[in-house]
């Protein structure tokens, strides 16, 4: 893209009480782009989105929205939306009251005020409950009143902190594809954080996957997906099988030439074959998971999981031939580990 | 950007905002507190405390006052702890019948309490009370005054300041993990040791702390033998008053700061069992109590006549005081039961410009000193809960310092500091003024204050400040329309609560009153000393009245479930 970015992180060193919890992280993401923070808990993912905010001061770097840097902005200046984990919605207020906030905060016109919430409301799809108050909304209702409440000063970025961990599975399936409809027909740029591989692989253009404070990899779920940049990467997008261990170097050698042993590397547990011939390992134990079926398996005292999607998922305790899909096996320099 | 630039007047407001509150806190606080000490240790600008502690020493009345406070503190105390130990092996121990109204009865101490349950005793046993009346129908020779002096005091505060085991030992009792009790028992252990061994240890800090509370409200105590004291038993807070009228400020400051320091003592060694008393159990999914019925019919019966007896001590001078409120002013004195009943009594009250004049001051001063001690605690109290600087540091320790002095030493310190012209309110002269009791209140509700909305605020999810900043909102604004409404429920309790108090507050009231703002609790005492049944009557109005009150906002407080801070969504 040749394009400037809408918000760019150079350099930032987060932390708090001058103790670092995140070094050197940079980000650029362009106008329209839907962006994950793809990490476990602990990683820092809400700590950058509590920086852009403006809530945490960084202890060095800059950030830019719109080639302005606002760093030393405080929370209140920036165009920045923000729909945080438990939503945040005032309970004293209306739904209403909550969507109009901002507006109320810039002093427009009632008049203006009424017009523009209704047809975010409309948009949003809860015109129906713009007179109740939070405790009276169920968690998806919440969730878009959240949504709308962040729209509505025509903010530029969208934060999302979280936002459909706190909802049941169902709701949160129809919330994740209401959110990309939102985005879709309001054009905002989203910055999405989750712990939930599934929710950033699903809604994302480019996901970052960060751990212990570094971004470890950027790009499209494809991308990281099946060309993981590093054995965290590999292991952390997709459940994955270490086959490092010399053990498995019968395993490794009959899908490649090149092998070596300075390197790590990982492979998919759909990409690990259960055939007729290759290397042979003991079947532990078998999940039926539905649409497929885990198998465990035991190779000379080591773990390994398959995943098998036909019905002939082989019984446990019997004995099968393992070989890896070719070209699936990521191969990591020891150093990177 | 414009938006920057409004920033500056906020900013600008705070530092004014900050300037006034330490200006309140400097002047009100902490110049009268330094003047009590100037005015007990010097005397001309030379070094005199000796002087004035031999003056105090060489009187036999001061001698008499602080022997008197000293003996009566200790036997008040043991009786105190023992009645109200008794309520709460009742309430949340054994099994009793009739618990649940034994409870409420119980409880009565908690609206029926200082100058309205001295004031009522003395209209139940006092001269021409109902009791004595009775009494002297079959007993001629039996004197009017004969509840009145050590007696009086002494039995009224053994039953009417069991309100901390009520409110705290109760709470300590229920968090016993009955599982342990079970536990013991299956061991072998009998009834005496399980109590000793078991229960004694869990509740032993919060027993510690609540006797330490009553010794401080002991030594402290005023409306009591002011109303129901007598010319041979007076005690420290009375010849305090009397040598302050005397215009001897420098003794009643020694013996104020000598009170102060004793009770300053004591609140901190409460503080170190309260603090000991917060330990876990090891017990995730603790049993709660079932209430044990007690093995010998004997002793059963014994319990049971006790819990009754002390009931109709408790109710005895409450419905007597209820029942003459309606009753004509001429059974006052006269009759052991009022033979006619009537609402006179009240519509005088509210028609009755004289009588109206003490609870409307009250009513005004108290307005004020609730409003401005809001406007105080509301602006430090988010400070000290968000920052952790040396602002925050300061703000808690003043605010908190009323708690640790008492209401006489504030008084004295009030006297000493502006009852000449003073430039820190701009040369002015407030003894004797209308505004010196209302400052006066102010100071001694900030700890309360202060207490109750860092427990608001510190449950407040700081996500809602965070959601009103990104949408753009500025401090002010988040506080007024985010903040503001959802606090909103403890602020106005608590604004109940202090106004309540201080419809009855008498050690403050009776040193810093004055023709232009005589408050209802001086006109309740002057109404129970005065011979005139109309007197009588108001009082025992006001004392419905005030109770009614009292029970409103208590039971405000017990649904809202006060101090566990503002519920989340």
């Amino acid at each position: 893209m040749t394009s400037e970015p809408l918000l760019s992180l150079r350099h930032l060193d987060l932390g708090y009480d001058a103790q670092a919890v995140l070094s050197g992280v940079s980000l650029d993401i362009m106008a329209g782009e839907f962006v994950s923070l793809l990490g476990p808990s602990g990683c820092g993912k809400s700590t950058i989105l509590r920086a852009i905010a403006g809530f945490l001061p960084p202890l060095s770097g800059q950030i830019f929205l719109q080639g302005r840097d606002i760093t030393q902005e405080s929370p209140e200046q920036r165009d920045v939306g923000i729909v945080f984990q438990n939503y945040a919605l005032f309970p004293t207020m209306t739904a209403f009251e909550n969507i109009a906030f901002g507006l109320r905060v810039a002093k427009r016109h009632a008049q203006e005020i009424r017009t523009q919430v209704e047809q975010i409301a409309k948009t949003a799809g809860i015109s129906d409950y713009l007179d109740r108050k939070p405790a009276n909304l169920s968690g998806g209702q919440q969730q878009r009143v959240a949504i709308a409440r962040a729209l509505i000063m025509g903010a530029r970025v969208l934060l999302f902190d979280e936002p459909l961990s706190n909802l049941d599975t169902k709701v949160r399936l129809v919330m994740r594809r209401e959110i990309k409809r939102l985005q879709r027909e309001i054009g905002f740029t989203a910055l999405f954080v989750t712990h939930d591989q599934e929710e950033a692989l699903s809604m994302s253009d480019r996901i970052a996957v960060l751990n212990n404070g570094d971004i470890e990899q950027i790009g499209t779920a494809r991308n990281l997906y099946h060309a993981p940049a590093t054995p965290f990467v590999a292991s952390f997008v997709g459940a994955a099988n270490d086959l490092s261990n010399p053990v498995f170097a019968p395993l490794t050698t009959t899908s490649t030439t090149e092998k070596n042993r300075n390197q790590r590397c990982f492979v998919k547990y759909e990409d690990l074959l259960i055939t007729d011939q290759g290397v042979a390992a003991k079947v532990t134990h078998v999940e039926f998971l539905g649409p497929m079926t885990r198998v465990d398996l035991d190779l000379e005292g080591h773990p390994l999981s398959a995943l098998v999607f036909d019905s002939r998922a082989p019984e446990p305790g019997a004995v099968v031939c393992l070989c890896l899909r070719p070209g699936a096996t990521h191969f990591f320099d020891r150093e990177q580990a | 950007m414009t938006r920057h630039k409004l920033s500056a007047p906020g900013r600008l407001a705070f530092w004014c905002a900050l300037t006034l509150a330490i200006w309140a806190l400097v002047t009100f606080l902490f110049v009268p507190l330094f003047s009590s000490f100037d005015t007990a240790f010097m005397r001309d600008g030379r070094f005199a405390i000796l002087e004035v502690g031999g003056d105090l020493f060489s009187s036999r009345r001061v001698r008499t006052a602080i022997w008197n406070t000293v003996w009566m503190t200790a036997i008040t105390t043991v009786t105190v702890a023992i009645v109200g130990v008794f309520q709460v092996m009742v309430l949340e121990y054994f099994h009793v019948r009739g618990r649940a109204v034994l409870k409420i009865i119980f409880a009565i101490p908690l609206v029926f309490n200082s100058i309205i349950a001295a004031t009522g005793y003395d209209f139940t046993y006092g001269p021409g009370g109902a009791v004595t009346v009775g009494l002297q129908q079959f007993f001629p020779d039996l004197r009017a005054d004969w509840f009145r002096g050590w007696f009086g005091v002494w039995f009224l505060q053994t039953f009417h300041m069991t309100s901390f085991f009520f409110l705290f030992l109760r709470a300590a009792m229920r968090r016993v993990d009955y599982s342990t009790v079970e536990a013991a028992r299956s061991l072998g252990a009998n009834e005496w040791t399980i109590l000793r061994r078991i229960l004694l240890p869990v509740i032993f800090p919060t027993l510690m702390a609540v006797i330490l509370l009553v010794i401080y409200g002991a030594i402290g105590s005023f409306a009591a033998p002011q109303v129901l004291g007598t010319r041979d038993f007076y005690m420290l807070s009375q010849i305090t008053l009397t040598l302050n009228s005397l215009r001897r400020h420098d003794m009643a400051a020694v013996l104020a700061l000598t009170t102060g320091l004793i009770v300053m003592g004591l609140i901190l060694l409460s503080q170190y069992y309260e603090a000991k008393g917060s330990y876990v159990g090891g017990s995730k999914t603790p049993t709660p109590i079932q209430l044990r019925p007690l093995q010998s019919p004997i002793a059963n019966s014994i319990l049971h006549a006790l819990c009754y007896m002390m009931a109709f001590i408790y109710l005895l001078p409450l419905g007597i005081v209820i029942l003459f409120s309606f009753a004509p002013s001429s059974s006052i004195g006269v009759e052991a039961l009022p033979t006619s009943l009537t609402l006179k009594n009240y519509l005088r009250v509210f028609t009755d410009g004289a009588a109206f004049t003490p609870a409307l001051n009250s009513i005004k001063m108290g307005t004020v000193a609730v409003l401005a001690g809001l406007a105080l605690t509301l602006f430090a109290v988010p400070i000290m809960v968000k920052s952790r600087g040396w602002l925050a540091r300061i703000l808690d320790i003043s605010l908190f310092l009323p708690w640790v002095v008492p209401s006489i030493l504030v008084a004295v310190g009030l006297i000493a500091a502006f009852d000449r012209p003073n430039f820190l309110i701009g040369g002015g002269v407030l003894v004797g003024s209308f505004w010196i009791l209302p400052i006066a209140y102010t100071v001694t509700l900030l700890p309360l204050m202060v207490r109750f909305f860092r427990a608001a605020f510190v449950g407040l999810d700081p996500t809602y400040e965070e959601a009103a900043q990104a949408l753009g909102a500025g401090g002010f604004y988040r506080f007024r329309r985010v903040v503001l409404p959802i606090i909103l429920p403890t602020v106005i309790l608590i604004a109940g609560i202090s106004l309540n108090d201080l419809m009855t507050e008498y050690p403050l009231s009776a040193f810093l009153y004055n023709v232009n703002n005589r408050p209802l609790p001086i006109a309740i005492v002057q109404g129970a000393m005065s011979h005139d049944p109309e007197q009588k009557a108001v009082n025992l109005v006001y004392s419905v009245l005030i109770m009614l009150f009292s029970l409103a906002v208590i039971l405000c407080a017990e649904r809202m479930g006060l101090g566990r801070g503002p519920k989340k969504t």
